[in-house]
C-alpha cells in the first residue's frame, strides 16, 4: 500500500518534538499538531492541497487523519517508532536517523517551517491548552454539532471562509510587524484559549 | 475581504499582552530562539527542582555569549550539566543561568536583584508567596496566566491514567473549590449549599481540568442515547477505549436564604447514579459494540450536618461531618461488572467559621 511520505515526515517530526517535552506521544496529540501545522500553512497563503493529506472531525470532535493513524501503525511495525505504554510511542534510533535524513531534504523545507512553528508553540502555550484551543477554531467549532465524522478544510465550506476571515483580520492586526510566522500563530492560538484565561 | 475592527482589536489586545510577542517586540526576532530555550529549560528544570520550596526562583537566558553571572563572586556559582543536579537544592532564593540546554549555572541565596540580570537577558521569575510568574526583558514585563490546579505555568501536569487525573482533581481543585468554575457553583462563599442546578458547572469544572491535564480526548456531555446523556466522554484513539463519566452531587441547593431547598440529595442519590451509569453502559454496548467502554461515577460531596435554610455559617464539626463518610453502594457494580470503575467521591470542604 502507498505510504504518503509527507505523513511519515509529520509523524517523525511532531512525534519527536512532543517526546522531547513529555517523554512520548499519543496519536491524538500528533493529530492536533499536524492539523495546527496545516492551518499555519493556510495562513501563509498555501492552498489546502499543499498539505497532501486530509483531516476529518472524528467522533470526539477532534481533527483526525487516517494517513497519520495508519502510518503510526506502519512505522511501529517497521521499527521507526517504539511503544512506551499502551497507545504511546517515541522514535527509535532508526526513526531518529530517518528524521535527520528528512531534515536535510530541500523539498521538505517549507513543510518543516510549519511543523517547527506548531511544535515550538507548545513551549509557549502548554500542549493541552493548544489542543483545547484548536477545538474553538472556526472549522472544528462549526463541525462540533455535526454528529459523526466530517471532512475539515473543505474549500467550499462556510467554515473555511470564516477561518480565512480570521486570518485576514489577524494579518491586519499584526500589520507585518513580525518576520516570523510564529507571532501570528501564537496570537491566534491565544485567541482560541481565552476560555482558559482564568484570571482575565 | 472586509476588515472586522472588533476582531482586529481583539487580536491586537492579545498581541500586546502575550509574553512571547512582548519579548519579540522588545528584543527583536533573534530573541525567539533564546526565549524558546528559556521556556523549554524552565519546564525541564521544574521536573527536578522543588521550586515551590523557594521564596523566589529566577531563571535567565543570556542574549549573547557573555555569562550573566560574570558579576558574581565565582565561589558562589555552581556549574551543572545534569538536570538531576537540581533535585537536592534548597534555600530561599535560587538563581539559574541557562548557558545552553545542557549546561546551567546556579547561585543560591546570593541575594541577586532581578534588575541586575535583565540587561542582556530574558528573565523568568516565580514568587511562591503570590504564586505569580513573570517574564522580564529590559523594557517589558509579562505576568503569566495562572492555571488552577497547577503550581506553575511551566509545570502543568499531563496524566496518561484517568484515575490519577481524577485523584489530582480531587486534591487540587475540588477539595477547596480552587477553580473559578467550581467557585461559581456555590450559593455563598461559605460553601455550605450549592446554587440551584449546579450540575453543568460541576461538569465544566471537571472537563476543564481533564482537558488541560489529561493526554487523551475529553469531551463534555456526549449522548449515549436520547434519554441517557453521560456528562463527560474520554476517548483513547489508538486503543479503542472510552470512559463514560457520570457526575452526581450530594448536599443541598438553595435559591434564596430562608426559602425551601430546591434539592436535597443524600447518599441515595449516589446509588441512583450508580444504577443509571450501569444502564448507560448497557446501552453503550448496543450503541458502540466495537468500543471497550468503562464507566466512572464521580460524586461531588457537599453534605453538611445540621443545616437549615437559614444557615449562613458552619462549624468544623458540622462542616466536615461527612468528610470520611464513604457511600455504601448496593450492589457494588465495580465488583459485579468489569466495565465499572470504583466510584470516586470528591468531598468539598466548606469555609469553617472559627469561634
Amino acid at each position: 500500500m502507498f505510504k504518503l511520505p509527507e505523513s511519515i515526515v509529520d509523524i517523525l517530526f511532531i512525534g519527536n518534538n512532543i517526546s522531547k517535552k513529555y517523554s512520548d506521544f499519543n496519536i491524538s496529540e500528533l493529530q492536533s499538531l499536524a492539523y495546527l501545522s496545516c492551518l499555519i500553512s493556510l495562513y501563509d497563503n498555501n492552498p489546502t492541497s499543499f498539505w497532501k493529506y486530509k483531516f476529518i472531525k472524528n467522533d470526539s470532535s477532534s481533527p483526525y487523519s487516517h494517513d497519520l493513524h495508519s502510518n503510526v501503525i506502519y512505522l511501529e511495525q517497521i521499527g521507526y517508532l517504539q511503544s512506551t505504554s499502551e497507545g504511546y510511542y517515541k522514535l527509535s534510533e532508526i526513526g531518529l536517523k530517518s528524521l535527520n535524513f528528512y531534515n536535510t531534504l530541500s523539498t521538505l523545507k517549507s513543510r518543516m517551517k510549519y511543523l517547527t512553528i506548531a511544535c515550538n508553540s507548545i513551549h509557549i502555550i502548554p500542549l493541552n491548552l493548544v489542543r483545547a484551543g484548536l477545538e474553538n477554531d472556526p472549522i472544528l467549532n462549526a463541525a462540533y454539532h455535526n454528529s459523526g465524522k466530517k471532512l475539515l478544510l473543505d474549500e467550499k465550506s462556510i467554515a473555511l471562509a470564516a477561518l480565512y476571515e480570521d486570518f485576514y483580520n489577524l494579518k491586519v492586526a499584526l500589520n507585518d510587524d513580525y518576520e516570523t510566522l510564529f507571532a501570528p500563530a501564537i496570537v491566534w492560538l491565544e485567541s482560541l484559549t481565552t476560555n482558559y484565561n482564568y484570571d482575565s | 475581504m472586509i476588515v472586522d475592527p472588533e476582531q482586529v482589536n481583539f487580536f491586537r489586545s492579545i498581541a500586546q499582552r502575550e509574553f512571547a510577542l512582548k519579548v519579540l517586540d522588545d528584543l527583536g526576532p533573534d530573541s525567539l530562539e533564546h526565549l524558546l530555550v528559556l521556556t523549554e529549560s524552565v519546564s525541564e528544570i521544574y521536573k527536578h527542582l522543588l521550586y515551590e520550596s523557594f521564596e523566589e526562583v529566577l531563571i535567565c537566558k543570556s542574549l549573547n555569549s557573555t555569562p550573566i553571572f560574570e558579576f558574581m563572586d565565582s565561589s558562589k556559582v555552581i556549574e551543572v550539566t545534569s538536570l538531576n543536579s537540581f533535585s537536592n537544592r534548597r534555600g530561599n532564593q535560587i538563581c539559574i543561568e541557562i548557558v545552553n540546554r545542557n549546561k546551567f549555572r546556579i547561585c543560591i541565596d546570593a541575594k541577586i536583584n532581578k534588575n541586575e540580570l535583565i540587561k542582556d537577558a530574558i528573565l523568568y521569575q516565580h514568587l511562591s508567596y503570590s504564586e505569580e510568574e513573570t517574564i522580564y526583558t529590559t523594557n517589558s514585563t509579562s505576568t503569566l496566566r495562572q492555571i488552577p490546579g497547577s503550581d506553575s505555568y511551566f509545570a502543568l501536569q499531563s496524566f496518561k491514567e484517568l484515575d490519577k487525573a481524577l485523584e489530582q482533581y480531587a486534591i487540587k481543585r475540588a477539595r477547596n473549590s480552587n477553580c473559578p468554575i467550581l467557585k461559581n457553583a456555590w450559593f455563598s462563599k461559605s460553601r455550605i449549599f450549592f446554587k440551584v442546578k449546579p450540575e453543568s458547572l460541576l461538569r465544566d469544572s471537571l472537563t476543564d481540568f481533564l482537558k488541560i491535564s489529561f493526554r487523551e480526548e475529553v469531551r463534555p456531555e456526549q449522548i449515549v442515547d436520547d434519554s441517557h446523556p453521560v456528562d463527560i466522554k474520554v476517548t483513547w484513539q489508538m486503543i479503542n477505549r472510552i470512559a463514560l463519566i457520570e457526575i452526581k452531587w450530594l448536599g443541598k441547593s438553595l435559591k434564596n436564604l430562608g426559602e425551601e431547598f430546591t434539592s436535597i440529595y443524600t447518599d441515595a442519590r449516589a446509588r441512583e447514579g450508580a444504577k443509571q451509569l450501569s444502564d448507560y453502559l448497557d446501552e453503550n454496548i448496543i450503541q458502540a459494540p466495537d468500543k471497550n467502554s468503562k464507566g466512572y461515577l464521580v460524586i461531588f460531596d457537599a453534605r453538611r450536618w445540621q443545616t437549615n435554610n437559614q444557615t449562613k455559617d458552619i462549624s468544623e464539626e458540622n462542616g466536615l461531618y461527612y468528610i470520611n463518610s464513604e457511600i455504601n453502594y448496593n450492589p457494588k457494580y465495580e465488583i459485579i461488572r468489569k466495565d465499572f470503575a470504583k466510584p470516586i467521591r470528591f468531598f468539598i470542604n466548606p469555609i469553617i467559621k472559627l469561634n
